[in-house]
């Protein structure tokens, strides 16, 4: 609890979270994740930030 | 940019947020700002013409940066709908979504508590209907946040645990058990359908969940959602939030926090109805002496509660 929580920031990371299996297939080169979900970041036409998950197909099946 | 004060008599600061006067309020079906943006169709807030789940700064924020967040999470690109009815794949990634966020925000420095929440329906003030849910990183540690930590330092330990462990042993209160959680109207509950989801172990985050408890917390949230509209074969409204450690690292705070305490990851649905018809009123005694007055005992609720579930499958 004490201090920020780490997470590695910036585009290219992956999070792969407690339990996950980190040996799971390689993704995309680039590709931010977390978990099971590809992360996508944006900005809106007015600057405010727009961030997109989806599934990722390389996590399925993994335990 | 928001305003905030602090009010001496119930210690606690106050935010002025005039900009949110202006919000979107209920706008038609088809003007909906959470909906993708078809091709020909209006620009909404999220630019694509299909997505899964959207994370997005809140046009109208509570918060914002340097002094905290305020986000949109858009459950589904589906206009209809609710949590309960999401895809269980869909809720499990909700929930991933929710732990990125937790971690992301909870790295700002200036964030010292972040808040997961949703409002579901108009008798809690939704303004918009599509499925959808908040975030707000608190620039400061909130009351009930700081209750939770108070808790646990009276008990000497994990507030949280102790109460999970009670409802266990009482098992009158129980309304959905999985190996990793356990959903319960609590002993004391403020709301006559008031429910808690709580990690079985000691999960002071999101962040601290395996991939398979992170599952079994979306399917024990749908199973209640499912319930609530269950009971009275209605959408039930309710306020949903998500209690975990606070992000904070200042050495006076963590000086409050007890071993083993400090935060529990779960969940408190909050309904305001009391019947299938009426409501709830936070009144004299709830809002002027802070004494919540309930007319329905926590037992009696979760016996509907627990029959509604099953009901719902």
């Amino acid at each position: 609890m004490a201090g920020k929580p780490a997470e590695p920031r910036g585009d290219q990371h992956e999070d792969t979270g407690a339990g996950v299996d980190a040996g799971a297939p390689a993704r995309q080169e680039g590709q931010e994740l977390t978990g099971p979900l590809v992360v996508e970041r944006r900005a809106k036409a007015d600057g405010r930030a727009l961030i997109l998950y989806s599934e990722d197909p390389a996590a399925r099946g993994r335990p | 940019v928001s305003e905030q004060r602090f009010n001496e008599l119930r210690e606690e600061e106050v935010v002025y947020a005039i900009h949110r006067q202006d919000r979107t309020f209920l706008p038609a079906r088809d003007h909906c700002p959470l909906d993708p943006t078809r091709p020909g169709g209006p620009e909404t807030e999220i630019p694509v013409a299909a997505f899964e789940i959207a994370v997005f700064d809140n046009r109208f924020p509570a918060f914002s940066a340097p002094h905290g967040a305020a986000e949109v999470v858009v459950y589904t690109d589906d206009h209809d709908g609710s949590f309960g009815t999401l895809a269980p794949a869909r809720a499990e990634a909700l929930m991933w979504v929710w732990r990125h966020r937790y971690l992301e925000l909870g790295a700002r420095e200036d964030i010292d508590y972040v808040f997961i929440f949703e409002n579901r329906g108009v008798e809690v003030g939704v303004t918009l209907h599509h499925p959808h849910g908040q975030v707000y990183g608190y620039p400061f540690l909130p009351p009930v946040a700081a209750l939770e930590l108070a808790a646990d330092a009276r008990i000497g330990g994990c507030a949280p645990c102790a109460l999970v462990a009670g409802e266990l042993d009482d098992g009158r209160r129980l309304l959905h058990q999985s190996e990793a959680t356990v959903a319960y109207v609590p002993y004391a509950a403020r709301w006559g359908y008031e429910v808690h989801v709580s990690m079985r172990e000691h999960r002071a985050s999101l962040a601290a969940c395996s991939a398979e408890e992170l599952r079994l917390l979306a399917e024990a949230l749908q199973a209640v959602a499912r319930g609530f509209d269950a009971l009275f074969a209605r959408p039930f409204p309710y306020v949903m939030v998500v209690h975990q450690a606070p992000t904070f690292s200042g050495a006076v705070q963590r000086a409050t926090v007890p071993a083993g305490g400090g935060g529990h990851l779960h969940v408190e649905f909050y309904p305001p109805l009391r019947t299938a018809e009426k409501l709830k009123y936070l009144a004299g005694s709830e809002q002027g002496a802070g004494t919540f007055i309930s007319d329905i005992l926590p037992e009696e609720s979760a016996a509907e509660l627990r029959e509604a579930i099953a009901r719902a499958g």
